[in-house]
């Protein structure tokens, strides 16, 4: 039997937590630890954190509040926003994080990711892509928030390729930029489309809905886990901050 | 109750304190090192993230070992977890030191023979208790845990085992128990409830209500 693994996903701007739409205007969500404590009390199998500004403002992670934010989890891990050197990989394992997301240093220095797999194992490294939808052709392609505009690169088969079999991270963690923090449902052509492309474990986001929505995802496409952010965060569509998690059991079964 | 969760730098101690206080350790009942007197503590949990021979080394160079073994002998209830439960074998695939050597096994690399399968096991997964144990985990609810690591421990003295769980669709020995020592693969400090249920019974033993750690 498969577990499926549902994961809220927390964006932090180093300090508090917050919530786009499409990548854009953060809002104020709340404190980091109170949302750890209420997802521990929620039973939550796995928690990602991502420090969305982090790249943009040209720092690093916020160690302390990720230590914090790990003795306080009652269950894995994952953290990305401004990881980029070796060192940073060193600290955040050794702080206790399971997983490290990385995506500008895919690009920006990719020898950096095979070294951290090499020391850290490929299981711990998982590549996060934003993809979007072009204007004209409606292509999906790897969009670079932190310069707001698309990543050149041949096409979204090669980089999966070269994700998958040149650094061969662990995981893949794709954002559906165009569906985030918008209510619309996940977008299952465009994740059925990504699983006929990569082999890789498959993490994805972007627009989940309800419960339904997920188990759909689920039953008729072969992905491994699906990120929930805005579902985590507000009591619904258009209402007010709420830290929550759906009931999950014997669902996530398949 | 004074619970060591020792630190010998190989592990993320903070975890274990939190959960601790969560089923209600007082924070003053916790420490992070072994007291001179051993009568000051009544359960010691070693915890383990990283490489078998750094482990050691760690231990060797704080002079650790010996006052391991004294704990052992008093009878002092101990939980290894992960590389903690580990070092309590033999030996490991995965260094060239000896363990602390209080159960017979030792540990080895998983076999990766479908293409499928991967050598590091990562997530949660169930455990299956064999029918002949009275254990430490509870037949009747569908316990499941959180696994990292890429070396299992083996042993051909099967009265050592408490529970097994799955990988590469291969059993694998997932806890391990003797005397007042037990063993756990996984990582209750990550396992939320599952977890802090392990740790609730695990500090219900004590050094003159053991009987054996399976009767919890």
């Amino acid at each position: 039997m498969s577990i499926k693994r549902l994961i809220p996903i927390l964006l932090t701007d180093g300090e508090s937590l917050i919530k786009t739409k499409q990548f854009k205007n953060p809002k104020y969500i709340g404190d980091p630890i109170n949302a750890i404590k209420i997802f521990n009390d929620k039973e939550v199998d796995e928690l990602a954190l991502i420090d969305i500004l982090a790249t943009k403002e040209n720092r690093s992670p916020n160690f302390d509040l990720i230590q914090q934010i790990t003795n306080e989890c009652f269950m894995p891990l994952m953290y990305g926003g401004g990881v980029r050197t070796l060192s940073d990989f060193e600290t955040l394992f050794r702080m206790g994080v399971e997983k490290v997301l990385v995506n500008r240093l895919l690009f920006d220095n990719p020898k950096v990711v095979t070294q951290a797999i090499d020391i850290f194992g490929s299981q711990s490294i998982v590549a996060s892509l934003d993809l979007k939808k072009t204007f004209w052709t409606k292509d999906l392609k790897p969009y670079n928030y932190v310069k707001d505009k698309y990543i050149e690169f041949n096409s979204l088969d090669s980089i999966l390729k070269f994700l998958e079999i040149d650094l061969k991270v662990g995981e893949l963690f794709i954002n559906f930029v165009d569906k985030e923090g918008t209510w619309l449902g996940l977008d299952l052509n465009l994740i059925q489309l990504i699983r006929s492309k990569t082999k890789l474990p498959l993490i994805v986001s972007g627009g989940a809905k309800s419960l339904d929505d997920i188990q759909q995802v689920f039953l008729n496409t072969n992905v491994d886990a699906i990120g929930i952010g805005a579902m985590s965060v507000y009591q619904g569509k258009d209402k007010g901050v709420l830290i929550n998690f759906p009931k999950t059991e014997n669902i996530l079964e398949f | 109750m004074s619970v060591v969760v020792l630190d010998y730098g190989c592990g993320n101690i903070g975890s274990f304190e939190n959960m601790l206080i969560h089923i209600g350790v007082d924070k003053k009942e916790i420490r992070f090192n072994i007291p001179e007197k051993l009568d000051e503590m009544s359960h010691l949990i070693l915890p383990g993230v990283g490489k078998f021979d750094t482990a050691m080394n760690n231990l060797r160079n704080r002079d650790l070992i010996g006052r391991l073994q004294e704990i052992d002998q008093k009878g002092i209830p101990i939980l290894g977890v992960c590389l903690g439960m580990q070092i309590m074998g033999q030996a490991s695939q995965e260094g060239t030191l000896k363990g602390l050597g209080w159960f017979d096994g030792s540990c080895f690399a998983f076999n990766t023979v479908e293409s499928n399968h991967r050598s590091v096991h990562m997530g949660w997964e169930y455990l299956n208790i064999p029918s002949q144990t009275t254990n430490v985990f509870d037949l009747e609810h569908k316990q499941k845990f959180y696994f990292m690591h890429s070396y299992h421990y083996k042993t051909s003295n099967d009265t050592e085992i408490s529970a097994y769980s799955t990988h590469n669709e291969q059993k694998f020995v997932a806890a391990i128990s003797k005397d007042n020592k037990i063993g756990v693969q996984f990582h209750p400090e990550k396992s939320h409830r599952f977890g802090m249920r392990l740790l609730k019974k695990f500090l219900n033993l004590s050094v003159d209500n053991l009987e054996s750690c399976r009767e919890i």
